[in-house]
């Protein structure tokens, strides 16, 4: 599998830089296939989650208080971004700090669920991102990438490529 | 191959662009006035060098209520925001300055036998007085 990790501008302000995640060369992110996957029956949740991001971006940074913390491994970063409590969805992201948010994908989260594990679409979504964090904390380890603008923006080898791929 | 260290390329989503024009503005504000109020609670309760249990003790609270006001998604009353506002010392909400007041009077409109409009209080009068806003006169 490749991958890039690419900016969103329409998110990207003072606060946060806002990224998400192109796979295999497609011409979407990740966060636009969320998007088209549920537009049509979470309209409302969807132009929630939009308005959130802009503010996360331009007013408040990426705060903890507006993510559910530990949805991934201990101290990978996935988190999934709160939304209305009686909402249907969940969407997926890696944040750093208050400043940089990757997001991923997601999808509905069933009422009778307790654990993502539970529903098919979501560990997929879920393990991807956390496969991506692992690798990115891999390069920040051995610095191919690096925080810049004061610890806002990822800055170096963004593209990735799986070995067996290569 | 080694990469070229540089910035993330950035995207360009007609879809989201398509979406972000489409949103209701009134629903866009109340997310955000819901988002920066959650903030600047975060703000206080840091202040105080609290933690979130701690702010729960002191709000009366179950921690996951305070978890869900401040996730930024909860529609805070006023008498809530007052309360939370008093336990932190800090102001949530801005009522001390001076409402803009607009002082109506009745007027009796009458019309004589030459068909001239009279109008008692005279209205030079009431303006003189600031009775009347200029948006008020164009009401009548």
């Amino acid at each position: 599998m490749k991958y890039k990790i690419v900016g969103l501008g329409e998110f990207t302000g003072n606060e946060a830089t806002i990224y998400s995640v192109i796979l295999n060369n497609e011409d979407e992110t990740l966060f636009e296939k969320f998007i088209e996957e549920n537009i049509n029956s979470f309209k409302d949740e969807i132009y929630f989650i939009l308005d959130r991001l802009e503010v996360i971006g331009n007013e408040t940074g990426a705060r903890e208080i507006f993510f559910k913390l530990k949805e991934g491994k201990p101290g990978d970063g996935v988190v999934a971004l709160y939304d209305e409590p009686d909402s249907n969805l969940r969407l997926y992201c890696i944040k750093y700090g208050t400043q940089i948010i990757i997001l991923g994908g997601g999808g509905q989260k069933p009422k009778d669920i307790r654990t993502l594990q539970e529903d098919n679409k979501l560990k997929e979504e879920n393990y991807l991102l956390r496969k991506i964090s692992k690798e990115i904390t891999e390069r920040i380890k051995d610095k191919r990438i690096e925080f810049s603008n004061f610890g806002q923006e990822l800055e170096g080898e963004l593209e990735f490529e799986d070995e067996t791929d290569a | 191959m080694k990469q070229m260290r540089k910035k993330a390329e950035k995207h360009s989503s007609k879809l989201i662009n398509e979406l972000m024009a489409g949103r209701d503005k009134h629903t866009t504000a109340m997310t955000r006035n819901r988002m920066l109020l959650a903030a600047k609670i975060d703000d206080g309760i840091k202040a105080k060098g609290w933690g979130k249990s701690q702010f729960a003790e002191k709000m009366g609270k179950e921690p996951s209520v305070i978890t869900k006001w401040l996730s930024g998604t909860h529609n805070f009353t006023s008498d809530r925001l007052t309360e939370i506002g008093l336990v932190l010392g800090i102001e949530l909400l801005r009522v001390d300055s001076k409402p803009n007041i607009i002082r109506y009077q009745p007027v009796i409109v009458t019309q004589n036998s030459e068909n001239e409009i009279q109008v008692s209080p005279e209205l030079g009068m009431l303006i003189n007085e600031g009775i009347f806003s200029q948006r008020v006169i164009a009401d009548c």
